[in-house]
């Protein structure tokens, strides 16, 4: 944890029901950051964002937000985040664009401009009820009303997940360049790792309520690798290598994949394997699937 | 299984109404007292009973509804023909039940205070045909207010068209067997409608589609302040005064009906029946609270308060709602005061505070709810509920012209009450999942 992050946790633990959701969890964004927020369901994504905007009182451990406790907000801190959440808490019977006058009072400042230009461009119909419109549409007012105000931060769970594929690109390309701005930090959950992949710079991997993996998207690609090793004879047992998250065995052929990955590292595996290794570049869905395998 | 799990379990409230009614019954049937005190083992019976059937009983139809218009379960082979025959076997479910504890509670008293067998055939008939009823009207009106409507004009109508007939007993003429084969033929008529329907519509409650045209983001009024913004937030764009204007309206179509069709009766009971109304449109103000409470969440941010500083605004907010209730429920209940005659022996000046104090603990009952419920809510209901008997209706069934200002007190320390758990609650609320408002 750093001065400059604006987010950061340290030994975070959220119990709820009996059972704990985050276990421990330390983590950091600074400025700027484009981060995605990984985990399969009930991996306490949504948990997290919970406790780090404030909604939900952590049972041990630190939140900080600003420099400030979660669970304590300062109001000018409070004015510097934008939340879109995963189940939209809009109003059946108030419109889009009622809700947008209603969301501009609550700020000093608020781009009406931006919300013209974004409402028309991904045609979003404000003179309608929201009882009226479908799970997307909800979900592209929902996300208007986080943006006009400009946040600093801004934290979304599962933004995308009610979109269409045109309107899913759409919002990635303005979702890039909101990121674009200066000082602006995003952390948003998603289950579409190829969306993560686009636009992230950053990955946070949660599994079962700890971190399975954070850092940079690209460092992350450089350290993690799968290796096809081509043995002469079968492979007599499972491997066990240094870094292993994953290992396949289909006769002589076993399809590794590594962690804390070098280039000079090969040549040891090589020999240690008695096989000859073949570098496959992963995806970032194959390296979520490696760490939940 | 499955019958007993919707009709007893599917839901919280059903739960815990199945729960607490076991409890009641329980304490009725195996710790009833001697045998020469028989009325008193009488009441935790019916309560316990009453409490578990009062949902399939009365809210089958909704139940019907909803899961009609569920694509999931209408892939399921015959989908429709078993949801009918689950509907109908719930009734009677729920139906029997009530008979054997009826049956079981006049066991355990002496031999001439039990009624005779054909009391029970006759009441079995009248419960399967207000089940049948309840059923059928609440299914055809949930679907849209327009249908609630008409069907309050349906169900007023026979009532009406017998009294210009002149006949005076209704109930005894539409009892035992001319029920049961209404209410046979009622299903009879829906079922065959239900089965060859196309379409079963859902819901629409509150998915009017708006005809207003196409506007810009900044055509809409603004509000000038935050609080102002929170406020039209917490009340859906209206204001304490419109809601106090509506439930007035909706007191006064009511109360027009009950005197309309329940003048004939003695004044005790008319005034038990008006005023008890108003006692429970006075406790909308739970339903406010508990609202407020739900949307506060997304209020959060924005209000840059804390959780404290958070709920102290918002029950200023739900009090001064409760007021315009209040006032409301006061104008009412004086204009029923002054028309009817002879007035009720109880003084206007306990009436009036006996009518609102259930109002003013509904609203930190509705407060309270921030996402955690318990045992204790539902007691809290339940005094509420007892406070309108004990406090209101009783006294005025009797005739009885002495104030309970004890019943009034313990409501006012209940309100306090709720009042402190709805603050140690927000202190530490945990919104963890937003609630659909």
């Amino acid at each position: 944890m750093t001065d400059a992050s604006v987010i950061a946790t340290r030994g975070l633990v959220k119990e709820a029901g009996g059972r704990q959701i985050l276990k421990g969890v330390d983590l950091a964004a600074a400025r700027g950051e484009v981060v995605g927020l990984l985990g399969k369901n009930g991996a306490g994504k949504s948990t997290l964002l919970d406790v780090l905007l404030g909604f939900a009182l952590p049972s041990a451990g630190d939140a900080r937000v600003f420099g400030e406790p979660s669970q304590n907000l300062s109001a000018a801190s409070k004015a510097r985040i934008g939340f879109v959440p995963q189940q939209d808490e809009l109003m059946s019977l108030m419109s889009g664009a009622q809700h947008l006058a209603l969301a501009a009072s609550f700020h000093t400042q608020w781009d009406h401009a931006l919300i013209e230009r974004l409402a028309r461009e991904w045609e979003v119909p404000l003179n309608r009820r929201i009882g009226t419109l479908s799970g997307g549409e909800r979900q592209k007012v929902a996300t208007l009303l986080a943006l006009g105000h400009r946040p600093e931060l801004l934290l979304m769970d599962e933004p995308a997940s009610g979109l269409d594929p045109v309107a899913r690109r759409q919002f990635m390309v303005t979702l890039l360049e909101i990121a674009a701005e200066t000082n602006r930090t995003i952390l948003f959950s998603s289950h579409i790792v190829s969306d993560i992949e686009r636009v992230a710079s950053h990955v946070w991997i949660l599994r079962e309520g700890e971190i399975a993996w954070q850092g940079e998207l690209d460092q992350l690609k450089e350290s993690t690798v799968r290796l096809l090793l081509r043995a002469e004879a079968e492979f007599a047992a499972p491997l066990s290598l240094p870094g292993q998250l994953h290992c396949e065995l289909q006769g002589r052929t076993a399809s590794v994949v590594l962690g804390d990955w070098s280039a000079e590292r090969l040549p040891e595996i090589e020999r240690a394997t008695a096989s000859r290794a073949e570098l496959v570049p992963l995806t970032l869905e194959d390296m979520f699937l490696a760490v939940h395998a | 299984m499955q019958l007993l799990r919707v009709g007893f379990w599917m839901l919280p409230l059903q739960r815990w109404l199945t729960l607490l009614g076991a409890a009641s019954l329980l304490v009725g049937l195996v710790f009833h007292p001697p045998a020469n005190a028989p009325g008193s083992t009488l009441p935790p019976t019916f309560l316990g009973v009453g409490l578990m059937v009062m949902v399939p009983l009365l809210a089958g139809g909704v139940f019907l509804r909803m899961l009609s218009t569920s694509r999931a379960l209408l892939l399921r082979p015959h989908a429709r023909g078993r949801l009918l025959a689950g509907a109908v076997g719930i009734l009677l479910l729920a139906s029997s039940v009530w008979i054997f504890a009826y049956w079981a509670a006049f066991q355990q008293v002496p031999a001439k205070f039990r009624p005779p067998l054909e009391e029970y055939s006759l009441m079995l008939a009248m419960t399967l045909s207000l089940g049948t009823l309840c059923a059928v009207a609440l299914f055809i009106a949930s679907r849209s207010p327009m249908w609630t409507l008409l069907i309050i004009l349906i169900w007023q109508a026979p009532g009406l068209l017998l009294h210009a007939l002149g006949v005076e007993d209704a109930t005894r003429l539409l009892g035992g067997p001319v029920s049961l084969a209404m209410s046979l033929l009622v299903w009879l008529v829906f079922g065959i409608w239900y089965l060859r329907a196309r379409r079963i519509h859902a819901s629409a409650w509150g998915h009017r589609q708006d005809s207003t045209p196409a506007m810009a983001t900044t055509s809409v009024s603004q509000p000038a302040t935050r609080e102002q913004a929170m406020s039209r937030w917490l009340l859906a764009n209206q204001s304490a005064p419109q809601l106090g204007l509506y439930c007035l309206l909706a007191a006064l179509f009511v109360l027009g009906f009950q005197w309309i069709f329940a003048r004939e009766v003695e004044a005790q009971t008319l005034h038990a029946i008006m005023f008890g109304t108003l006692a429970i449109v006075a406790v909308l103000t739970g339903a406010v609270g508990r609202t407020m409470a739900a949307r506060s969440r997304a209020l959060w941010l924005p209000a840059g308060r804390t959780r404290l500083q958070l709920y102290g605004w918002i029950e200023r907010q739900s009090l001064l709602v409760a007021l315009a209730i209040g006032v409301a429920v006061g104008l009412a209940a004086t204009l029923v005061w002054w028309l009817g005659a002879p007035h009720p022996a109880m003084p206007l000046g306990y009436l009036l505070p006996a009518l609102l104090a259930p109002g003013l603990c509904s609203v930190w009952l509705g407060l309270m709810q921030q996402h955690r419920r318990s045992l204790l809510d539902v007691l809290a209901m339940i005094a509420i509920a007892a406070g309108i008997f004990y406090g209101v209706v009783r006294p005025l069934f009797a005739g009885s012209a002495a104030a309970r200002w004890d019943v009034l007190g313990a409501q006012l320390v209940l309100a306090a009450l709720l009042r402190e758990m709805a603050r140690l609650r927000w202190r530490s609320a945990d919104w963890r999942r937003a609630q659909r408002v």
